[in-house]
């Protein structure tokens, strides 16, 4: 038997966990966590075994098919003679069965992954004081942008404070945050800002409490334009305030 | 990646877009909504820092 087919067997039936892990970690096209690959290949086949084992326990449940363990260690052990003869026989003429079942479990590892990354955000279970170690994604900014840590509990929206230094003076803008970007390592790589105005940093010493409303308007002037885009590494300070909308009881 | 907006808020800016520009630079600090004024504060503290 050529050495590869074990090989490439293996990589078959692990696969499904680095798809599981593939949904589980990753969001509107970015990655969610960029831990080491031999410690997302641990997890891989972990969950590759916990996601084999539940998939032929339902092909055993709901299909006539029994599985001939005997055949798939032959096969995967690179025997040779007439055993190995044998086991290849009786895998051909299961071989639709066997792909069948192998795209069932790819399809199934992705959409149980997504179900995953859902039910730990919304149960919360990545900020849990005893569970958070193991589930907890790899990107701080994630969890600060998307309001799921204790500030942004019940916000509406993220308003964001922004310095950036510039030739003539540093500014201050203010602006609601839309959308962000992570690099692939994790870290921030730029952010969209809308309803965006600026003032000089200096600028903020002779504010008055009693005329708040009056000051602001006269110091802010409007960036005119939709989406107002900072890259980090240009950005000197950040400040982050979570905000909500409620009814005005007074009115 | 989108950030955290909900879906009162996306309505909001939808149907009024132009009161979040004003609330941002200082000039007002509610919305309107169907007659209604919606104030926007602070999901932990209640003075505006600026």
């Amino acid at each position: 038997m050529n050495v590869a087919f074990p090989a490439l067997l293996t990589f078959l039936l692990i696969l499904p966990g680095f798809i599981f892990r593939g949904a589980f970690t990753r969001s509107e096209r970015t990655q969610l966590d960029s831990r080491p690959f031999t410690s997302e290949t641990v997890k891989s086949l972990i969950l590759a075994i916990f996601l084999h084992s539940l998939g032929l326990q339902l092909t055993k449940l709901i299909t006539p098919i029994t599985i001939d363990y005997q055949v798939f260690l032959t096969l995967f052990t690179a025997a040779r003679g007439d055993l190995l003869e044998l086991a290849i026989n009786r895998s051909a003429a299961h071989m639709p069965s066997f792909i069948s079942y192998l795209l069932s479990i790819y399809i199934s590892a992705y959409l149980l992954g997504l179900v995953a990354q859902k039910l730990v955000i919304n149960l919360k279970l990545d900020r849990h004081p005893l569970l958070s170690d193991f589930f907890r994604f790899d990107t701080p900014w994630f969890y600060l942008f998307k309001g799921y840590n204790d500030e942004g509990e019940g916000a509406d929206f993220v308003k964001l404070a922004v310095t950036v230094q510039q030739v003539e003076a540093t500014y201050l803008y203010y602006g609601i945050l839309e959308d962000f970007y992570l690099t692939d390592s994790g870290n921030l790589d730029r952010i969209i800002l809308s309803s965006v105005v600026r003032r000089q940093l200096i600028t903020d010493e002779t504010f008055e409490e009693d005329d708040e409303t009056d000051s602001e308007a006269l110091r802010f002037y409007e960036i005119s334009g939709d989406r107002l885009v900072f890259k980090y590494q240009d950005i000197t300070s950040l400040n982050i305030e979570y905000y909500k909308i409620i009814e005005n009881s007074g009115n | 990646m989108k950030a955290l907006q909900s879906d009162n808020y996306r309505k909001l800016k939808k149907n009024n877009p132009d009161a979040f520009q004003e609330w941002i630079s200082g000039k007002s600090d509610t919305v309107k909504k169907d007659g209604v004024k919606l104030l926007i504060v602070p999901v932990r503290h209640k003075k505006m820092a600026r």
